[in-house]
């Protein structure tokens, strides 16, 4: 076993070393970069450009004689103030709890509401984002103190305008989590589909340069196809990392309320835990597949060949785990959760809904128990494959075979 | 005598061809020992069985003693018939990681590298990409790889090909001097002269199967030696005394040495005045005695695909 892992990690260090040591890698991490760089500069542009069209509001919940009050005062203010810091005011007929009303309209994100005023006349309460609070908060508190004043009680002082900042857009926050574990879900799908077709043209060089016969005749062949796997997971995972650092760190840096992502049920540490663990398996288990596959080729155009089929057999695994997310713990779920090759995605997306930890660790430990059963099986194809097509046909009718 | 490499009744089939049908292999320890045979032979496919590259499908092998040929590795040093090196690495790290591959840290690989490229004149490559050298350069960077955790026993499958005759003589050099050093040197080739130069023992494999086994001159015993004979006269009385598979060209006589020797012979030509001008008994050649075997191997395949016909 020592010997194996040994000669295992010869192999995986050179092909970690070739992948990662050259200049096409530098391409291959920033290529999907540029896209997202490109994709994100049109979204701001229409983002931008949209702003103006739709002006979010100013949600007042009141009765409508209080509520009018307060828009006037507020618009006369708005006026004098040249419409600084000042928004369009919408009056709501209350209906049941003011709170919850409030939420449900900041939720809905076609109203753009930015913040909701409740509670006038005598305990104002702005509901909001903090950004929209912080711009929001001096005009509102002078109108709804205005809008008090004519009253008989105006000797009274007034009241301080109470703030609560709730998170923007929807506030519903199993929703969010659930749009977080959709994400999530797709994240993965995307990384792995990026990263593991590569397992599919990993033997081609060795096949077509005849440098498989050196390998093999000095080392188990076992101890390729676990090298090879070994090799491509750490220049996955330093491509993963290297993104995890790029986006991660955009994201802070850049982010706006609106893009807020919802702090996962199980926690922003554990969750990023798991979607490495559950990118290892997932990886392991398609790669391992792929690489038994490759090992069938003999040249580039048929990995192509090959590449098809097996791209076509992964988007079919992100549509049935996006389709069983859709309907939490109905049989569609718990077929694509146990599935293993389609298990990696609706898990990490679990973890963005529910905080248990205990469903995760029985997921792992069925999926390694996958990933052993999947490498025993391709490494025994990718066995007789290799020695079958060592010398081709073509090379032992002319040489001394 | 230890044998380094002791293999007995090996077969392999490839679909339904049998490409190797029960070949014997005896290398005692310390030897440089030839495996002769022309192309399609069976020569690669019985080197890989041996070194458990891949397993036969009958027979045994033992290797420096280990029936598990890769258990041994390191000890074993291998340059495939079908040369390949990573392109994008340098002579350097193409040298380090195949003796890494055989239990060499990366490290010592690459100071032995450097060594023995130097030793061989390739210094400045040391540090150029595979891709850039030439064929026959590209070709030594993989030979130096297979020797450069100094394995006991090496096994070079068809080394001299692709060589120009310069290097064909510094290789033949490099495996006198590895077999001075205790190494056991086992090759293949279809070029009978290296073997002459350099083998103790060779065996000569035709059609899958072991045809000559033994020394060289042994091999070359086998045949009669050659008598060639040129006579003044055209003809007379003695050319009835010449042997029956005489043959005459350009009025120079040839045939094989008959059994009773050459004296008889002699003396009739002397008796009826034939008048010698030139008379030789040469020793035949190995070049000879390959013929004579892979030549009766390759006329009984055109029997058996006969009689395959007709059946």
């Amino acid at each position: 076993m020592n010997r194996l892992m040994a000669s295992a990690y010869v192999i995986a260090r050179r092909d970690y070393r070739a992948t990662v040591m050259s200049r096409t890698f530098i391409m291959f991490i920033l290529s999907p970069l540029m896209i997202v760089l490109i994709v994100g500069g049109v979204f701001l542009f229409t983002l931008n450009n949209d702003t103006p069209q739709m002006p979010p509001k100013l949600s007042v919940i009141a009765p409508p004689n209080i509520g009018e009050a307060f828009a006037d005062r507020y618009a006369a203010l708005s006026h004098k103030l040249d419409h600084q810091s000042f928004e369009d005011v919408v009056t709501v007929v209350p209906f049941g709890d003011a709170r919850a009303q409030a939420r449900a309209l900041l939720a809905d994100t076609r109203k753009k509401t930015n913040a909701v005023l409740i509670g006038l006349p005598d305990a104002p309460e702005l509901i909001g984002p903090k950004a929209s609070l912080e711009s929001l908060r001096g005009g509102v508190n002078l109108a709804a103190d205005l809008a008090r004043a004519p009253q008989p009680a105006a000797a009274q002082p007034a009241p301080k305008l109470a703030e609560q900042n709730i998170d923007p857009a929807n506030s519903d926050l199993t929703a969010r989590r659930e749009q977080l574990g959709g994400h999530a879900k797709t994240l993965l799908f995307w990384l792995n589909m990026l990263l593991a077709g590569m397992m599919l043209s990993n033997l081609v060089e060795e096949k077509s340069n005849k440098i498989i016969e050196i390998l093999i005749a000095a080392v188990p062949v076992d101890a390729v196809f676990l090298g090879k796997l070994m090799g491509m997971l750490a220049v996955s995972m330093t491509i993963v990392l290297a993104y995890g650092v790029l986006i991660g760190g955009g994201y802070l840096a850049f982010h706006t309320p609106e893009m807020t992502l919802a702090t996962p049920a199980i926690g922003w540490p554990i969750f990023i835990a798991l979607g490495f663990c559950y990118f290892i398996m997932n990886y392991l288990l398609v790669g391992g597949i792929f690489l038994g596959l490759g090992a069938q080729a003999n040249s580039p155009r048929e990995v192509q060949t090959i590449s098809m089929p097996a791209t076509m057999a992964q988007v079919f695994i992100f549509v049935l785990a996006s389709a069983a997310l859709g309907q939490t713990h109905s049989a569609m779920w718990w077929g694509a959760a146990i599935f293993p090759l389609s298990s990696p995605l609706v898990m990490f997306a679990e973890g963005a809904r529910e905080g248990a930890m205990w469903p995760h660790l029985l997921a792992l430990g069925w999926l390694a128990l996958w990933v052993t059963i999947i490498i025993r099986f391709a490494g025994n194809r990718f066995r007789r494959h290799v020695l079958k097509s060592g010398p081709t046909k073509a090379t032992r009718a002319k040489s001394g075979t | 005598m230890t044998l380094a490499i002791d293999a007995r009744g090996l077969v392999k089939d490839f679909g339904d061809t049998r490409a190797v049908n029960g070949v014997d292999l005896a290398v005692p320890e310390g030897a440089i020992y030839g495996v002769l045979g022309p192309n399609g032979a069976g020569k690669t496919t019985t080197l890989r069985m041996t070194l458990g590259i891949i397993e036969p499908d009958e027979g045994t092998r033992t290797v420096l003693g280990h029936s598990r040929p890769l258990d041994i590795a390191h000890m074993i040093g291998y340059l495939p018939e079908e040369r390949g090196l990573y392109q994008s690495m340098t002579a350097r790290e193409a040298i380090a990681f195949m003796g890494a591959l055989r239990g060499l840290s990366l490290a010592e690989g690459r100071l032995r590298a450097d060594a023995l490229m130097e030793d061989y004149g390739l210094g400045a490559a040391t540090r150029r990409q595979v891709r850039t050298l030439s064929k026959g350069m590209a070709q030594t960077v993989q030979l130096l790889g297979t020797l450069v955790h100094n394995p006991k026993l090496i096994v070079l499958d068809e080394p001299f090909s692709g060589l120009d005759a310069l290097n064909q003589g510094r290789l033949e050099q490099l495996i006198r001097a590895r077999a001075a050093a205790g190494a056991t040197i086992l090759f293949s080739t279809h070029v009978i002269a290296h073997a002459e130069r350099l083998c103790e023992g060779i065996s000569i494999i035709a059609n899958g199967q072991v045809r000559y086994e033994g020394s060289v001159s042994a091999a070359r015993d086998r045949l009669p030696s050659r008598v060639h004979v040129r006579t003044r006269a055209a003809g007379g009385a003695w050319q009835s005394d010449l042997p029956a598979d005489a043959v005459c060209t350009d009025g120079m006589w040839q045939f094989a040495l008959p059994k009773s020797g050459i004296e008889p012979v002699l003396q009739s030509l002397i008796t009826h005045g034939a008048g010698i001008e030139t008379l030789t008994v040469e020793r035949p050649g190995l070049h000879d005695a390959f013929i004579d075997i892979a030549g009766a191997a390759a006329a009984e395949a055109m029997t058996e695909t006969r009689e395959g016909e007709a059946a």
